[in-house]
């Protein structure tokens, strides 16, 4: 029942709503809002309503009530600019108007535009309509215009002696020009009604007379009383915004910025209309701008220069607002006003803010840096490009283009930018290694003569020796991959690979990588003592590098090398920041070719002293437990045995015992499960030791044995060219 | 405030010199030369070292140039004053408003009932 009674209200809301917002109703709601005084709610339904009128009738009703609505709001206007706009609304929905046409004569009188309003008048007086006020208006404003010396008579209307008087006094004002009846002149505006035009009029003139006897202060007041009553005549504006530009001026060289804004802004008419005041208020704003900048209020700065720039868009001007810009962050609106600055720039040389093409330039190079933190690459690239027209020598800028178009992937600009820098310097370095770069990246592009280029200008460039190195290498290693009767027929013989890395040590002397290559091709001929030498001047070139050291240091061992590695091996404890592991890996790939154990035996020793240290993780633990996997994978059973005894019995609460455990289980037992628990306690137990770099061993291991096997791994391990951690590291980040 | 900007505002050698901004090459290495005697190197390092870059920045005609147009600027001077010419007349215009004034007939006669205005509307 309730719930009845509720749809059935809610339908009647409904249909009050719709009810409501009908035309013909909407006009019903102007009229009673007319009856009630409110024109402008009047106005706004009525319009409303004309607008969706869909029958003839209430169309016109509509258009009534809006012309009445508009008529009442011009009665009340107290401004005659306004009333005008109110009549000139109403007459474009009823042009021909009487009551419309013939208060808009009078306004337009009020509005010191007589000669505007005598044809229309005339016509109104013509038209034969019961009005005797029209004729006699006519025949006031025709004597007026054209005889103004006669008076108007008593017969013309109801004259008040306050208006008489005014009338007297203005005239005998207008006959004698020093004349400056100002007692006179107040006391009539005293007495006059105030809202009536005779009181504007009256206070107009007590301001022409204080202003006729030098009374400036007096004058002001009174124009300004004028302007309120409704004074608006051309003179009257003009002299107001005279009287408003010189109390400005007044403020403005005092330096009362905030005053001279308020006083600017309580007129708006006279100052947007007034150059100026335009001008006055832009310096306002300017200098209210400069001031919070020097206590770093830069929001505040830039809210004045905005407003500052929307009255006057002076060069020096928009260029602190973009500085506000920036200050603040606001990357876009700063490049924005930066362009402007670059527009607004006198062309004429001889102008004082004449800027050169270099400052042209570097400004649209600012632009650039703008567009860059806005992270805008595209308007970067076009305004660095612009920025060129204008210094097209300069090479900086022309990098600086290349860059983006390669942060952008515009790879042909880039590379035309780079071409077009070169023509101008070629042998500048850093437009060669870019160009360098992009064509290593490039189809059918030969970065090799570009990186010789480098190394012919800087020949210890490291980036040029290490890729012309690599190219030197690969061409010999890409050797051992042709096959068949036609790839075999193409493969060189050792002595013409040992030419081709001659030649690479002409192009890079003492590279240690061509040396090491260059000593395992020896290697594999009788002539032992020239591997030797190539890995001994490897190891000497570069005696800092691990990965160098590493190699050479194994390679001498294989060419019976053991004196020379005994002699440099001080010089490997030197190496900054060598971790324990290099030792291991060293042992392991000694094992693994089955060198003197003599020499794995050392390389452990040295692991463990440096272990010893625990720098970089490295702990005796961890190094043991690594020793352990190493013997392991070189299937040294014995060794493992050893390092395991060793683990159990120096370090049995750092983990690595689980650890071990953990490798029997799973690879002796075949027991994974069993594997990833003892794994899991040996990371618990590692961590709870502080021993991160064994927790990360256990962790590793874990996640290797928790991974499923990988069928496409196994396919490719067929062909023994994968490694397992490279594999499953790729799948990973895919 | 960014740092960049900070560090312009901061960083004006104008300021850091005592310049004002139309300081020619004279005035510059003269204000140079007083700087540097008041904060000399080997008791004001860090204060000579600003004095010098700011120095190294402003002699230069081309380099001032273009760091000016990076600089914040000092507001426009107020326009030129000009003589006011008051109109001190008494125009026929505002003594014809006078008179019809008296004369019109005021607006609230015409005012039009809102009835006979919205009483058309068919369908109302």
């Amino acid at each position: 029942m309730a719930k009845r009674h509720r749809r059935r209200e809610k339908r009647a809301r409904q249909r009050a709503q719709q009810e409501w917002h009908r035309p013909a109703r909407r006009v019903q709601n102007a009229a009673a809002a007319l009856r009630r005084g409110d024109a402008a709610d009047a106005l706004r339904l009525a319009t409303d309503a004309l607008v969706a009128a869909n029958d003839p009738a209430t169309e016109a009703a509509a258009r009534r009530v809006v012309i009445e609505a508009r008529f009442r709001l011009a009665a009340a206007a107290t401004h005659a600019g306004q009333r005008l706009g109110h009549l000139d609304a109403a007459l474009e929905l009823d042009p021909a108007g009487f009551r419309l046409r013939y208060h808009r004569v009078v306004t337009l009188c009020r509005l010191g535009r007589a000669v505007e309003a005598m044809p229309e008048l005339e016509a109104l007086a013509a038209q034969d309509v019961n009005r005797p006020d029209v004729a006699t208006l006519c025949r006031l404003a025709r004597t007026a215009m054209e005889q103004p010396g006669v008076e108007p008579q008593a017969s013309d209307g109801p004259f008040s002696d306050d208006v008489l008087t005014l009338r007297q006094i203005l005239r005998d004002m207008q006959e004698q020009p020093k004349a400056a009846p100002m007692a006179e002149l107040r006391a009539l505006a005293d007495s006059l009604e105030p809202t009536g035009s005779a009181n504007a009029l009256a206070r107009y003139y007590l301001g022409v007379a204080a202003m006729r006897t030098g009374d400036v202060e007096t004058g002001r007041a009174a124009w300004q009383a004028a302007a309120e009553a409704g004074m608006a005549t051309p003179w009257s504006d003009a002299n107001h915004a005279h009287v408003l530009r010189e109390r400005a001026y007044a403020l403005g060289q005092e330096g009362r910025w905030q005053t001279l804004i308020d006083l600017l802004q309580s007129h708006p008419q006279p100052t947007s209309a007034d150059a100026v005041m335009t001008e006055l208020l832009a310096a306002a704003h300017a200098h209210l701008g400069n001031a919070a900048a020097q206590v770093g209020d830069w929001t505040t700065a830039a809210q004045h220069w905005r407003v500052a720039v929307s009255r006057n868009a002076n060069r020096r001007l928009l260029q602190n607002l973009a500085l506000a810009d920036e200050a603040l962050g606001n990357w876009p609106a700063a490049a924005a006003t930066w362009r402007q600055v670059v527009r607004r720039r006198p062309r004429k040389q001889n102008h004082p803010d004449y800027l050169s093409d270099a400052q042209v330039a570097a400004l649209w190079h600012h632009v650039v840096e703008c567009y860059e933190h806005a992270g805008e690459m595209d308007e970067a690239l076009a305004c660095l490009r612009t920025a060129l027209k204008y210094a097209p020598e300069d090479l900086e800028l022309r990098l600086k283009a290349a860059d983006i178009a390669i942060r952008t992937e515009r790879e042909t600009v880039a590379e035309n930018e780079l071409e077009r820098l070169l023509s101008i310097d070629s042998r500048h370095l850093p437009a060669l290694e870019r160009l360098a770069s992009l064509y290593t990246d490039r189809w059918g592009r030969d970065p090799i003569p570009v990186w010789r280029r480098v190394l012919s200008i800087e020949p210890q460039h490291e980036e040029a020796r290490e890729t012309i190195t690599r190219w030197y290498i690969r061409d010999v290693e890409e050797d051992a991959y042709r096959y068949g009767l036609l790839g075999r027929g193409t493969r060189r013989s050792r002595k013409k690979k040992i030419e081709w890395l001659l030649s690479g040590l002409q192009e890079v002397p003492g590279h240690p990588g061509l040396l090491i290559e260059l000593g395992k091709l020896h290697s594999e001929t009788p002539r032992q003592a020239e591997a030797r030498s190539c890995f001994e001047q490897a190891w000497e070139a570069a005696p800092q590098k691990a990965d160098v050291v590493r190699s050479a240091m194994h390679e001498l061992l294989h060419v019976r090398g053991g004196d020379i590695v005994t002699r440099l091996l001080p010089g490997v404890r030197e190496i900054r920041g060598l971790l324990a592991m290099f030792w291991v890996e060293q042992g392991r790939l000694a094992l693994e070719c089955e060198l003197d154990s003599k020499w794995v035996d050392l390389f452990w020793q040295e692991a463990q002293a440096l272990a010893g240290q625990r720098r970089h993780g490295d702990t005796p633990a961890y190094v043991l437990a690594s020793i352990f996997d190493a013997a392991n994978d070189t299937e040294a059973s014995e060794v493992a045995v050893h390092y395991e005894t060793r683990i159990r019995t120096e370090h049995p609460q750092s983990g690595a015992v689980a650890y071990v455990d953990a490798y029997h289980a799973a690879h002796d037992r075949n027991d994974h499960a069993r594997a990833i628990r003892l794994l899991r306690r040996a990371r618990q137990t590692a961590q709870r030791a502080n021993e991160k770099s064994l927790a990360n061993l256990a962790q590793e291991a874990e996640r290797m044995l928790t991974t499923p096997p990988d069928p496409i791994f196994d396919l490719l391990n067929l062909f023994g060219n994968a490694e397992e951690d490279e594999f499953r590291e790729s799948r990973r980040r895919r | 405030m960014s740092p960049e900007g900070a560090a312009k505002s901061a960083k004006d050698p104008y300021d850091i010199l005592g310049l004002d901004r139309q300081a020619d090459d004279t005035a510059i290495r003269r204000a140079y030369a007083r700087s540097v005697r008041q904060f000399p190197p080997e008791r004001e390092p860090d204060a000579f070292r600003k004095i010098r870059t700011a120095y190294e920045q402003l002699r230069d005609p081309e380099s001032r140039a273009r760091l000016s147009l990076f600089l914040l600027q000092p507001p426009p001077p107020l326009p030129p004053q000009r003589r006011v010419d008051y109109d001190l007349g008494v125009h026929a215009e505002d003594l014809l408003a006078l008179a019809i004034e008296q004369v019109r007939i005021p607006m609230e006669h015409d005012f039009r009932e809102p009835e006979s205005i919205a009483q058309d509307t068919t369908g109302a």
